[in-house]
């Protein structure tokens, strides 16, 4: 599942008079679709137009679709390259009996979004894209069911135009849609024994 | 009314709608000049208090560039009291974010209320709205905020488990579009993220 953030009147950072981070990360979003189809993985978009979307949507879309993987794009002018966050969970709650806490959903995902998180970030650095793996405290990975990570995308200077260059959007795609190939027979076998 | 006496009243009543003029033009302006030296003092530097001994204290200032927080030692005038201390150390640390050339910047006007300090082990800190109005907006600039601060009070208040942000005295759903301030923050998370931070 592919989370392009914002979207409708919520455009997210005012990157340039004309450059709106939602728009970045449709776009950016829909590049990763075309290279995770090409590798033969079906992949699905929150929002397919330019629409207001509240976070609890987002999960609640991403939950009911049961996906491998959960990944939320943003866009920054500050990072250089591209940033990986796993969510960062408020105290543990019991989360054992029939219904699952909303705030603390991610906690039986954690471990496998920050295996999956270090995973990506090491395909990244590969293609040479500077790339890190932090945690946050960023909605709604709080609320997603699977491992779920949010990654930023930032230029390597102060040009924020970069953002929108199809070459730069299509370097970190691919190098993102490699190493989600390579990790997602381990989320699927992973996934069909917890089922 | 001769031709004589016309023209000078013509000319009487066009002098007397200059002066009337000119005293409307220094009257507007008088106002413009009032407001500007205010709006002016409300975005000036948020100075230390200058009550209290100097003591070295440590800092942790963000840098977007790099991605990094780095602990910083400055000097600061303290009070002996704990909020008021917790106050001074956050001031010193949005003094140099409001700077000219900051690694992190922050809007002039940016600052904080009040920081309440709740046992056991709660900090509460109020921002002010120019303070949001002037954040970058990204997952990594506002993280790298709540990072310094969360991390500043820690170092300078013994005993702190959780941070709450607050905005003009009310919840707010995040800092700037991304990082989610309706929870608390675990100091403990924090420290670990710190290292991320100063690992770069």
């Amino acid at each position: 599942m592919i989370d392009p953030a914002h979207g409708g009147s919520e455009s997210g950072a005012v990157l340039s008079p004309v450059i709106l981070e939602k728009d970045v990360n449709f776009a950016f979003a829909r590049r990763l679709r075309q290279d995770l189809t090409s590798r033969g993985i079906l992949s699905q978009l929150t929002r397919e137009a330019d629409v207001n979307l509240s976070t609890d949507d987002r999960a609640a879309k991403a939950n009911a679709a049961h996906p491998l993987l959960y990944i939320c794009l943003h866009a920054s002018s500050e990072g250089g390259g591209a940033t990986l966050f796993s969510a960062i969970l408020p105290e543990a709650v019991n989360n054992n009996g029939p219904f699952i806490d909303w705030n603390t959903a991610q906690s039986a995902s954690l471990a496998a979004s920050r295996t999956v998180e270090q995973q990506l970030a090491g395909s990244l650095q590969r293609s040479g894209i500077s790339a890190r793996a932090l945690m946050a405290p960023v909605q709604p990975l709080n609320s997603i069911t699977a491992p779920a990570l949010a990654i930023e995308i930032s230029p390597t200077g102060a040009d924020v135009s970069q953002l929108i260059a199809p070459e730069f959007q299509q370097k970190i795609s691919v190098a993102l849609a490699n190493g989600i190939a390579g990790i997602i027979p381990a989320l699927a076998q992973s996934s069909g024994a917890q089922h | 009314m001769t031709q004589r006496q016309f023209f000078v009243i013509i000319a009487l009543l066009f002098a007397l709608t200059m002066a009337m003029a000119l005293y409307v033009w220094q009257l507007r302006r008088r106002e413009w000049i009032s407001q500007r030296v205010t709006v002016s003092a409300k975005a000036q530097h948020v100075a230390p208090p200058t009550s209290g001994a100097k003591e070295q204290v440590t800092i942790y200032v963000a840098d977007d560039r790099a991605g990094t927080l780095r602990a910083q030692s400055v000097s600061v005038p303290l009070a002996s009291a704990r909020q008021p201390r917790a106050e001074s150390v956050l001031r010193a640390l949005i003094n140099i974010y409001t700077s000219k050339n900051s690694p992190h910047p922050l809007a002039m006007g940016a600052d904080i209320r009040n920081v309440f300090l709740v046992d056991p082990g709660l900090a509460v800190i109020d921002l002010n709205s120019p303070f949001v109005d002037g954040q970058v907006s990204g997952i990594l600039p506002e993280e790298l905020t709540v990072a310094s601060m969360v991390e500043t009070l820690a170092a300078n208040i013994p005993g702190l488990t959780r941070v709450k942000i607050l905005v003009d005295g009310k919840e707010r759903s995040t800092l700037a579009g991304h990082i989610d301030l309706s929870g608390f923050f675990d100091v403990s998370q924090f420290a670990e993220l710190t290292k991320e931070f100063s690992a770069t």
